[in-house]
């Protein structure tokens, strides 16, 4: 990451950032540090760089591997900008942040389908955008799939930008199983102990619906055949011994041997868990896959505003967008895109004929919050944890 | 007496910043938490009124009873296991040690970051760790030993671990207390070992080993980190619902009242644990008013 | 016997710790034996990373400000106990052991709440009251055993004599006690350069050590994990001897002089 001068000189973020500790001796500057410390939270947050400026400190939050960390590097440094990435385990992490009085400050976070409703009429934390602030994202760029889809953009307004996508499905060890095809091979008896389930209510919630003969009502189905389609998943909860509480906790598992296969999980798994020595495959099984799609959207408790604009404009253009599908095994929404990419990223989806790939694995939204006819989210929710709490 | 009434306006002159810190950050938001639990919530959103439905909805729910359960029996293991282990330890060094120096080494180790070690033993515990990969190694087991991690017995040896130093602290302060001449005399007046220590040693310091059982027991019990890495399958406890409803679910509320009726759980168990130790005349009232 | 037993709990409580260490020198990032080769290469990785090293930087701070903050109110209150009496001692007593006789969790959940009430932002600042709130009954316990031995009368002696209560109090206590202090307010510092669950609620965007390595638990895609946990645990342990060692030393001296004034 680069070091730019820092623009909120009063902020509370400079003062306990400088690197005072470094050249003095530590007991003694630790008394005026910490009295400084104190002195400089007490004042409170400052208001973030005035005018039209890019640089400066981004706060952003984002899941592991997406914070284009690399694929952003020059730009960077060309514009003085400092990116702090809080890194997503849940989705429930970022609205943690934001909910309440006192939101933490962050310029740039993402939601994943489903969310946005809930973001922006219910907790109200979604700033509207200003869409021509982010060049990038045209009607020209961008697939028609994604350039304003309802879940990103209603009543003539953007709230969020879309800029990665991908399936979700089986991830399994060849070592440790013979080849899976289909969810019931999970139920395999020498896979006994060796199945975990992700914490990841929208990789997951869509495929218990489908295994159960619900997917095409999914979101929408009523609160018998949820408790039907829970109870069609005892015996794949049987097989495990221990659940995977984030993405990074089933590459962990993966690593260290404890299971063989996931039930529904991030695609780019395999990619992380080859970083440890382990290979894993990424299957589509016969029952499908999960898609998702994944948005930048502006928190209320932005500061650095224009920077923010111009990481959501670089984010989507041609060139970041071949880099980071590389990265994380993920699907690009600019169109420009795949003739950028090398054979194997490009393998992964069809970009020639995208509305037979959203056919196939539609992206499909959250349970309703309030309904008197479906089961609502938080009755998901609840048959959720229910599931994880019997085991 | 002038003098005497000085110093106590002295005295709480000096405790005052402290008790106003205290006032305002522990009280206050004890009792706000308490008034939440009887709040509704919709979607993060905190609505005031007076209900007991939180209350209601958390003894209702079947998941509740057993989680609750987990976590007691986290907690009983745990401190039964760390007052056990360390009393011996604490006698040893006690009564029979002179210098500070394995007291101060055991000290020491309470210092070691409680996520390392729940994180040392995930490495030492997996199916591909170092007792399972070392007794495959040695050709005594076939298969890795699955037992070992993500299982209760994880849990309860990675606590125990983590709060013997600190029992072990209270233990040796309130043996300190049981000065050797009393023993001595116990001997003199031909007491065996065993009364020495049932009849002389446990009643005196009975305040120390129902703190250290107490201390140990509620950390471990309301400890939400340790069984939710390391549990597997049964590792769920109330501990995790509550932090679940703070950080993710949002329904505080919800959450808050559930932190009280464990609250209420322990109490129960400290209860029944000083009636335990009173039955079983260790206590020492019993003795000293018969 | 008993010394046989003795030695096993110790040689368990530092087992697992010397495992980690030992595989933060792994040349490979296997973490069962055989070893294959020693390596810093952990270590070379950890220290470049920025989260990292942020993260440390404000546990530091918050370890610092944590030490100073708890320092003060709990030497005014063990000071301030010494000369209470009945009652208003034990409540005081009472109130000031309440914070650890309660799970961590409760007071994360009790504090973010009131920090939301007050529409207090969470950052760095509220980490280190929640630390403090955690530190103080540690740091009242460990002076007040202290300031028991000492007699008071000494003091009150030193006004008879014509000495300000500021005068009585540097000339007469604070040599006495100081040792004491500086090794509690070194307690402070280890207990919330350590601290984990009730940061976990009330931390905003700025992490401490013990959230990095958490977050590294949960994500765990590298081993560089063992090197950041040896840091973490020299860290604490090395403060904590050092600390041990100057209030030794100290002792050592006063004891010696006072050794040398009976001779004169």
């Amino acid at each position: 990451m680069v070091d730019s001068p820092d623009r909120r000189p009063f902020g509370p973020a400079n003062i306990l950032r400088n690197d005072v500790l470094s050249r003095r001796s530590f007991l003694g500057s630790s008394l005026a540090l910490g009295a400084g410390a104190m002195a400089g939270a007490t004042l409170g947050s400052w208001p973030g760089p005035a005018g039209a400026a890019v640089g400066g400190d981004l706060e952003i939050m984002a899941w592991e591997g997406f914070t284009l960390d690399n694929e952003l590097k020059a730009w960077r440094e060309a514009n003085k900008v400092k990116v702090n990435a809080a890194i997503i385990s849940t989705q429930d992490d970022v609205h943690a942040k934001l909910i309440g009085t006192s939101p933490v400050r962050l310029d740039l976070a993402e939601y994943s389908q489903g969310f946005e409703r809930f973001y922006v009429d219910e907790l109200k934390i979604v700033k509207p955008l200003d869409i021509a602030k982010v060049p990038n994202f045209t009607a020209a760029n961008i697939y028609p799939q994604f350039y304003e889809a309802p879940t990103w953009y209603w009543n003539n307004t953007h709230f969020a930008v879309p800029w990665i996508w991908g399936l979700n499905a089986l991830v399994y060890n060849p070592a440790m199983t013979k080849p899976i095809t289909s969810y019931k091979d999970l139920l395999a008896p020498e896979l006994k102990g060796k199945l975990t389930f992700c914490d990841d209510t929208i990789a997951t919630w869509p495929m218990i619906a489908r295994l159960a003969g619900f997917g095409s009502k999914f979101p929408n189905i009523s609160k018998d055949e949820l408790k039907v389609a829970f109870e069609g998943l005892a015996p794949y909860r049987d097989q495990c011994r221990v659940f995977g509480s984030s993405n990074g906790d089933v590459i962990s598992l993966f690593a260290s041997g404890e299971i063989a296969a996931c039930f529904s999980v991030w695609s780019g798994t395999p990619v992380e868990t080859a970083k440890r020595g382990i290979k894993t495959i990424y299957t589509v099984p016969e029952e499908g896959a999960v898609m998702w799609c994944d948005a930048w959207f502006m928190p209320i408790s932005a500061q650095n505003i224009d920077t923010a604009y111009a990481f959501m404009s670089e984010a989507v253009a041609a060139k970041t967008q071949a880099e980071v599908a590389k990265a994380v095994n993920g699907g690009a929404v600019n169109q420009h895109a795949s003739a950028l990419m090398d054979a194997d990223t490009k393998a992964l989806f069809d970009y020639s004929n995208l509305p037979e790939v959203f056919r196939k694995s539609p992206l499909q939204g959250q349970p309703p919050r309030v309904s008197d006819t479906y089961a609502t989210y938080d009755e998901w929710t609840q048959a959720w944890t229910d599931f994880k709490s019997s085991f | 007496m002038l003098k005497s009434s000085r110093r106590e306006a002295m005295g709480l002159a000096l405790a005052t910043p402290s008790f106003l810190f205290l006032l305002i950050f522990f009280i206050v938001p004890t009792l706000l938490l308490f008034v939440c639990s009887f709040w509704l919530a919709q979607s993060f959103r905190l609505i005031p009124a007076f209900t007991f439905d939180n209350y209601t909805r958390a003894l209702s729910a079947g998941g509740f009873y057993a989680l609750t359960w987990n976590a007691l029996k986290n907690g009983l293991c745990t401190a039964v296991l760390t007052v056990g282990l360390s009393f011996p330890a604490a006698y040893f060094i006690v009564y029979r040690t002179r210098g500070n120096l394995l007291f101060y080494l055991i000290l020491v180790s309470w210092f070691s970051s409680y996520l390392v070690r729940i994180y040392a033993w995930r490495v030492i515990l997996g199916s591909n760790g170092l007792i399972n990969t070392t007794l495959m190694q040695l050709g005594l087991i076939s298969e890795p030993l699955e037992v070992l991690l993500f299982s209760p017995f994880a849990t309860i040896l990675t606590l125990t671990h983590i709060m013997l130093p600190f029992g072990l602290l209270l233990l040796v302060s309130a043996l300190r207390d049981v000065k050797t001449d009393y023993i001595e005399a116990a001997r003199d007046l031909g007491a065996s070992q065993i009364e020495v220590l049932t009849k002389v040693i446990l009643p005196m310091c009975y305040k120390g080993v129902v703190g250290a059982f107490m201390f140990t027991f509620v950390i471990s019990a309301g400890d939400f980190v340790t069984p939710q890495l390391l549990g597997g399958r049964d590792g769920m406890t109330t501990g995790i619902l509550i932090a679940n409803q703070f950080r993710t679910a949002g329904n505080w509320p919800f959450g808050a009242a559930m932190a009280f009726l464990m609250l209420a759980a322990f109490l129960i168990v400290y209860l029944a644990f000083v009636r335990l130790l009173d039955l079983l005349r260790l206590a020492p009232g019993r003795r000293f008013h018969d | 016997m008993l010394r046989f037993y003795v030695w096993l709990y110790v040689a368990f409580l530092y087992a697992p710790i010397a495992v980690i260490t030992l595989f933060s020198f792994h040349s490979s990032p296997s973490l069962t034996f055989p070893f294959e080769g020693v390596s810093l290469r952990w270590y070379e990785k950890i220290f470049s990373d920025t989260t990292f090293m942020t993260s440390l930087q404000n546990s530091l701070i918050v370890g610092a400000s944590t030490a100073l903050v708890t320092t003060v109110l709990g030497s005014l209150t063990a000071l301030g106990l010494a000369r209470l009496k009945g009652r208003i001692q034990t409540f005081f007593g009472l109130l000031a052991f309440g914070p650890v006789a309660l799970p961590g969790l409760f007071l994360g959940i009790a504090l973010v709440m009131l920090f939301s009430q007050m529409g207090l932002q969470r950052s760095l600042l509220t980490v280190t009251i929640a630390h403090v709130l955690f530190t103080l009954p540690f740091f009242i316990e460990a002076v007040r055993s202290r300031i028991e031995y000492f007699d008071l009368s000494l003091e009150e002696a030193a006004r008879d004599l014509g000495a300000t209560p500021m005068q009585a109090f540097r000339l007469v206590t604070l040599p006495i006690i100081g040792p004491t202090i500086g090794g509690a307010a070194i307690l402070s510092f280890a207990l919330s350069f350590d601290e984990f669950i009730i940061t976990v609620f009330v931390s905003g965007n700025d992490t401490t050590l013990p959230l990095t390595i958490w977050s590294m638990m949960r994500r765990a895609v590298s081993p560089d994990i063992n090197a950041a946990s040896v840091i973490s645990l020299g860290l604490s342990i090395g403060v904590i001897l050092i600390g041990g060692l100057l209030v030794w030393y100290q002792r050592r001296t006063a004891l010696n002089a006072r050794a040398r004034d009976t001779q004169a």
